[in-house]
């Protein structure tokens, strides 16, 4: 076996979660041991939070190998087999104490074997091999907190290299020809907001980093913020100088105490470095960059709330126009990018416009990143080429439907996304393709759902989200969702009144309508897409009473079949004593003690509990 | 400038004009409520919705600024849809009541809480005006009305429903005892004429209306003197007739001619009214008696023949044991002047004491004067034995409830008993004589007259018909309120208007109250019993026709007006919100779901503020923002639960120190409000 050059711990938010601290500890130990201190690196997640904590080692053939779930044991065996004191007196004792550990861990910890992951076959290959990496290269293989990893792997020559050689209109040009458009939702292309922002006159101009993220379900930007800082301070100083801005901000969501920690870090270092700060690479050129943390309201990422809650006011929305471009953050032009967007411009500098626009379809292109969760076998965070369809990210990427049940339908976009079924899953990620179906890109949430998901209670799930976090301004988006809420609440609880689901539809088409910002004009998407393509159920919950995919809980009933042998699991793992314990005998539940917990169902072995 | 196109008008505009200001400029008029002249818009109510060409959705044009070549609509059905259910979505979410409770039960819409602040105050003549605003026959109403009002009183959650009744007799009493009663003022003559068949309530009502219009109004009714059934049902012991005709004075004084002892269908026709006037209201009641289809019925007197007769002085003989047939309300004044005339009466009725058709007050009056009623008993047949009547009557029991959801009674087999009288008084219901409307070529219904409800038109043109004639035997107010409205359509109808009946505002009300909201109406009332009318003692009740309930002393009035709470919305006839959904035909409880709380913050000297009235519009806020108060006001929360408050749990005092009053004029609802109720000049 080659000698490891790098052993790489995953320590971003998931990786800490899963309990990568102690397996980093654990390392240290061991590579201390060896004599080799520096070969352990903190690093942020590669987007597999499913496998986290990973540990990823480097040997000296430049070979990267991929352990997942790794504990704390599993660590100190993998770095044992990795790392080799120099010299034969330190070898030989090393040798002695691997063996003394190994007999007192008495084997009980997994073989580093058994946690490999084959970035080239099987799932990790599959899940690996298709994605395209550009906004995630660097994620989980860079220490966020050590700017030269950033500069070793060729960061900031992009910036350098506008700031020294090229115009803003160069940059500005090159962006357009990329054919990057925003990835915080709208898909405005990047390039033509930059020539409007570069055209406004004034001095004063800002940029803003947005980072609020705030759908339920997406983490791409707090991974990117975590994992690779440096990428996403260069892309905001390429705006910047695009636009002829000096000061900028990065708004990001105080839930993201780490990301809020590496940036700040990270705009020290590069202020340090002579990248950012009073005099960039020595031009004289001044640019400040300052963190601001939002205050945790999803609407305060649409970016006229965003800038009244950079001012200090409460983060309510306003028409547009006049666009943020136009008269923004203290009434001065303002140009808005989100994390994601940011993040792909040092690579287009650094490869060039066609490189990216290599990839995808005509009117989207590059890569997007999205949070790939739900009924899946391999769930994370995966960046994919445009153009690729649902049924590869479901299928090949995601490894397909758990427990071998029924795809049904992606519910992509979150809250302001909607529902594509499984017979348009041939539907390439693309901006038009998508807001074809009436779903949208979003901003990278794609949930995927199985044949025992309610599409009532799916679009419930997300309305109520939208409406909780309505910032109240709008009458429609106020009480329009709310009412939308009530009657999706009722066909629930089986208690729809004729009329509903039309009474649903004009809410919606008015709601949608009536709002001022995206939230309001979004909101009704869950609905509408699940009304479009699941119509039917909503009819069966309002006049069956009945929901087919047994979620509903008042719709709902639990009956033990013919499959039953009497082994009172059931009557056991019931919490409220409605199924009586009877051995050998088939059991029965008593539907009006039954409480719908499913416990009976996931105890039994014999699949003899139904839904009904 | 910048050019655009409103509503097909082009317009060049400033730059970085609004679009409702380019919109007033044409004289297009665009509703608004967030907005406030001069004040940083929010666009936040969507009521000022417009449709721009090439732009999604609608545009709040408040806010929107003007651009070169725009195309901007302002009146789409569209358009005036969105901001319908703008008006409805936000009044789904009111806490609060337009009118009263108690005025909102009244069937002819009085003005109770103002009336009754007249009286507080010791303004009758006011309280005189806003009540003939409504009601004509005031004192009459008075006395013989149900009170469905009262049941509605907020104070019934408190203590006990104010006496609202006695209340408007005691104004109407004290205006008829002036030296000059009041009479409402009058429009010059129009030189248009009205007919008006049936001088009852309604007909009455219908000439006190017409009349203030300037109309001509002929009476024409069958009997001697004019009241209807006010005369000749309703006993003088209830309502006497000296009380009636000083209120059907005001009504001769206004203009209106009256030909008495005239027939329809015997001494004219409706044809020949047509002729003779523009438009004719028909009032003819419910006057035709229902028998009791059994064999014998031909001894028995109807009811209300028997009545009419007494009214008349020319009381029939009933000798000294009377058996009154029916539980309504005719039945107990039957009886009650049965015992009035020395005799001992018994009641049969064939349902129970909870079904009777009729006021429990006047029940248990009867029963107080010796009346016995038997319950589950109905007559089979009536023979004349002699100088007696034998009344063969069956028990009953109540079986399956019927389609009205009522349980109907069904006769017991065998259980036939025979019973000995000196007559027998039916008062088994009223009837309208349809025939006579039918012949005439107007369509009637299953009961009465056919005739909408809005305007009483009936089915040919210029002919109106209103109460009991068209609803069936009911009750005097509703004829009040029928002559009313037809007075209002007729006076459409005659002037060339369309006829839409008299303008109805939207209003919200608010059902169910909850135990905190409740706490919340009553923090600063204090518990004080209903006052009790005077009493005749029951010596002299049963032995003359004497009125029974007496009126209030003043000192009795002011006290019981002064425990009005004087619900209902300061600001009802000033609320942009309001005037708003009635333009729109807004449907207030179209999307009625969950909905703020009732409370009040009385804190301020100037203002009151309801938070369950406020519909997050942002303007206070912005106004106290930009006078530069030091707290003002700020939307707190997120979602359907936003609210608007000062910030920190500042008192409102201390929040609006400055702008009080500029916030309760822009405040587009009855949420910001100045204390003094009617004394806002926003309209
Ligand atoms: C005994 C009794 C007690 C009542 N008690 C109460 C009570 O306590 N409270 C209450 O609210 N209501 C009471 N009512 C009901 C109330 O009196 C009536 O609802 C009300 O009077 C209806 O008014 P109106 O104008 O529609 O009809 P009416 O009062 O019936 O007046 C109709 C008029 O039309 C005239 N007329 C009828 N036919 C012709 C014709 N062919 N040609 C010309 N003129 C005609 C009649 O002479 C009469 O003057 C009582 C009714 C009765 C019978
Ligand atoms: C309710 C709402 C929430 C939003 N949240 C975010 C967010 O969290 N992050 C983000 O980048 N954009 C968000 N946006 C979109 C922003 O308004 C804006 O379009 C975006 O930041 C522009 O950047 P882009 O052009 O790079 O996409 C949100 C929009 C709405 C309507
Ligand atoms: S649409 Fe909703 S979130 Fe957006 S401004 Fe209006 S009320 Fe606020
Ligand atoms: S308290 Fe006065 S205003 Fe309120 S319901 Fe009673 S009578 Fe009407
Ligand atoms: S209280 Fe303020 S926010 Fe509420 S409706 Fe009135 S002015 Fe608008």
């Amino acid at each position: 076996m080659k000698a490891a050059v790098e052993i790489r711990v995953g320590l971003g938010s998931c990786g800490v979660a899963s309990g990568g601290e102690p397996v980093r500890d654990a390392l240290l130990a061991v590579a201390a041991q060896a004599g080799a201190n520096g070969v352990v690196k903190a690093v942020g997640c590669n987007g597999m939070c499913h496998r986290e904590p990973m540990v990823e080692v480097v040997t000296t053939d430049g070979q990267a190998t991929l352990y997942g779930n790794v504990t704390a044991e599993t660590a100190r065996k993998i770095a044992r087999e990795y790392l080799r004191p120099k010299g034969p007196a330190k070898r030989a004792r090393w040798m002695l104490d691997s063996a003394a550990a190994l007999i007192n861990e008495n084997g009980a910890a997994a073989e580093p074997a058994a946690c490999h992951l084959d970035r080239r076959s099987g799932a990790a290959g599959t899940y690996l091999g298709k994605q395209q990496r550009i906004v995630l290269e660097n994620c989980g293989e860079v220490d966020p907190l050590k700017i030269d990893d950033y500069l070793a792997r060729d960061g900031y020559r992009a910036l350098e290299r506008c700031i020294k050689e090229s115009t803003p209109e160069q940059v500005i040009a090159a962006v357009s020809e990329s054919g990057l458009r925003g990835r915080g939702g709208a898909g405005f292309p990047t390039g033509r907001k930059w020539q409007l922002g570069h055209a406004q006159a004034g001095d004063v101009k800002y940029v803003i980093c947005n980072g609020d993220e705030g759908d339920p379900g997406a983490f791409m930007d707090r991974l990117v913020l975590e994992s690779d800082p440096h990428r996403v301070l260069e892309g905001l100083a390429i705006a910047a100088f695009a636009v002829g801005a000096a000061e900028g901000y990065l708004y990001i969501r105080a839930e993201y105490p780490q990301a809020v920690r590496h940036v700040k870090a990270a705009i020290l270092q590069a202020e340090e470095r002579g990248i950012l700060g009073a005099n960039m690479f020595g031009t004289g050129r001044s640019l400040r960059f300052e963190v601001r943390e939002g205050a945790g309201a999803f609407v305060c990422g649409e970016e006229t709330a965003l800038i009244q809650s950079l001012e200090g006011k409460r983060g309510m929305p306003r028409l547009r126009p006049p666009y943020p471009v136009e008269r923004g953050f203290r009434g001065k032009p303002t140009i808005i990018n989100n994390v994601e967007t940011l993040s792909c411009i040092p690579w287009i500098l650094r490869h060039g416009p066609q490189a990216f626009a290599a990839f995808g379809t005509a009117t989207s292109k590059g890569t997007k990143v999205f949070a790939l969760a739900g009924k899946i076998n391999h769930g994370g965070l995966i960046e994919v080429p445009m153009g690729m369809t649902i049924r590869e990210v479901v299928e090949e990427i995601g490894g397909g439907i758990k427990n071998g049940r029924e795809f049904k339908a992606v519910q992509l976009g979150g809250p302001s996304g909607g529902c594509i079924p499984a017979r348009l899953a041939g539907t390439p990620i693309d901006y038009d393709a998508l807001a074809r179906t009436g779903a949208i890109m979003g901003s990278g949430g794609l949930v995927v759902l199985d044949d025992r998901d309610c599409m009532v209670d799916i679009a419930r799930f997300f309305l109520r989200f939208t409406q909780a976090e309505s910032c109240g301004k709008c009458t429609f988006c106020r009480i329009g969702t709310k009412r939308m809420l009530e009657i999706l609440d009722r066909l629930c609880e089986g208690k729809g009144r004729n009329g509903d689901i039309e009474k649903l539809e004009e809410l919606a088409d008015y709601v949608s309508r009536g709002s001022l910002c995206g939230l309001g004009q979004t909101a009704p998407n869950p609905v509408l897409t699940t009304l479009r393509y699941f119509r039917e159920e909503y009819e069966q919950h309002l006049h069956e009473k009945r929901c087919a995919a047994g979620r509903c809980p008042t719709l709902i009933h639990y009956r033990i079949n013919d499959n039953c042998i009497g082994c009172t699991l059931c009557a056991q793992a019931c919490p409220v004593g409605a199924i009586t314990y009877r051995p050998y005998e088939r059991h029965e539940v008593d539907d009006a003690l039954c409480t719908r917990c499913d416990m009976c169902r996931q105890a039994c072995q014999d699949e003899a509990v139904e839904v009904a | 400038m910048v050019n655009l196109t409103i509503d097909g008008r082009r317009i060049a505009a400033e730059a970085g004009s609004t679009v409702l200001a380019a919109a007033k400029w044409l004289g297009i008029r665009i509703p608004t409520m967030c907005h406030v002249p001069g004040i940083e818009a929010a666009a936040s109510c969507f009521i000022c919705a417009v449709q721009i060409e090439g732009r999604r959705g609608f545009s709040p044009a408040c806010a929107m600024p003007v651009a070169e070549g725009m195309v901007v609509h302002t009146a789409t059905d569209d358009v005036r849809k969105a901001r319908r259910m703008a008006l409805e979505l936000l009044l789904s979410d009111h806490a609060g009541e337009c009118n009263a409770p108690c005025a909102a039960r009244c069937p002819a819409g009085l003005d109770i809480p103002g009336f009754v602040g007249g009286i507080a105050s010791g303004d009758t003549p006011a309280a005189m005006q806003v009540i003939s605003e409504r009601l004509a026959l005031a004192g009459s109403l008075g006395r013989v009305c149900p009170r469905l009002c009262e049941k509605e009183c907020r104070r019934c959650d408190l203590d006990e429903g104010l006496t609202i009744g006695a209340l408007h007799r005691y104004v109407a009493d004290l205006d008829q005892a002036a030296p000059q009663a009041y009479l409402p003022a009058r429009a010059q003559a129009s030189g248009k004429s009205v007919g008006i068949v049936g001088a009852g309530p309604a007909g009455l009502t219908a000439a006190y209306y017409l009349q203030q219009k300037g109309h001509a109004c002929t009476l024409y009714d069958a009997q001697p003197l004019p009241g209807g059934m006010l005369r000749y049902g309703i006993p003088e012991y209830r309502l006497p007739k000296q009380a009636l005709d000083s209120e059907i004075a005001s009504v001769r004084q206004l203009g209106a001619e009256s030909r008495m002892g005239k027939r329809w269908g015997r001494d004219f026709t409706l044809a020949q009214l047509r002729e003779r006037h523009q438009a004719v209201f028909i009032a003819i009641g419910a006057q035709g008696a229902q028998g009791l289809h059994c064999p014998g019925e031909d001894h028995a007197l109807p009811g209300i023949g028997f009545l009419e007769q007494v009214a008349k002085g020319a009381a029939p003989e009933i000798g000294r044991d009377v058996i009154v047939v029916g539980g309504g309300n005719t039945a107990m004044d039957c009886a009650r002047t049965a015992i009035r005339l020395s005799a001992r009466v018994r009641v049969f009725y064939r349902r129970t004491r909870q079904q009777m058709p009729c006021l429990m007050e006047e029940v248990e009056a009867a029963e107080a004067e010796g009346v016995h009623i038997e319950y589950l008993v109905a007559p089979v047949s009536i023979e004349l034995r002699g100088s007696t009547l034998a009344v063969t009557c069956r028990r009953m029991e109540l079986g399956e409830p019927d389609a009205s959801g009522r349980r109907s009674p069904v006769a017991i087999e065998g259980s036939e008993f025979s019973v000995e009288c000196s007559s027998v008084i039916t008062a088994t219901g009223q009837s309208v004589e349809r025939s006579l409307a039918k012949n005439e070529g107007l369509r009637v219904t299953a009961w009465g007259i056919a005739a909408d409800e809005r305007t009483m038109a009936a089915s040919l043109p210029g002919v109106f018909a209103g109460g009991d004639a068209v609803l069936g035997a009911d009750l005097a107010v509703r004829a009040v309120a029928a002559g009313r409205l037809a007075a209002a359509a007729i006076h459409q109808y005659i002037t060339g208007e369309a006829v839409t009946g008299e303008p109805v505002s939207a209003a919200v009300t608010m059902r169910p109250v909850d135990d905190e909201e409740r706490a919340a109406m009553f923090r600063s009332i204090e518990q004080a019993p209903r006052v009790r009318l005077p009493e005749l003692d029951m010596e002299s009740r049963i032995s003359s026709f004497d009125e029974v309930e007496g009126g209030l002393s003043e000192a009795d009035a002011v006290r019981e007006a002064r425990r009005c709470m004087t619900c209902g919305c300061r600001k009802a006839d000033c609320c942009t919100i309001r005037a708003l959904a009635t333009e729109y035909g807004a449907d207030v409880s179209r999307y009625s779901g969950a909905r703020r709380r009732f409370a009040q913050d009385d804190s301020h000297p100037e203002i009151i503020y309801e938070p369950g009235k406020c519909i997050s519009c942002d303007a206070c806020v912005r106004i106290a923002g930009a006078a530069g108060e030091d707290w003002g006001m700020s939307m707190i929360g997120r979602g359907f639960d936003v609210s608007v408050a000062p910030p920190f749990g500042k008192p409102l005092s201390e929040a609006l120190a400055k702008t009080a009053r500029r916030c309760a004029e822009a405040c587009p609802t009855g949420a910001l409000a100045l204390r003094t109720r009617r004394a806002c000049e926003c309209r």
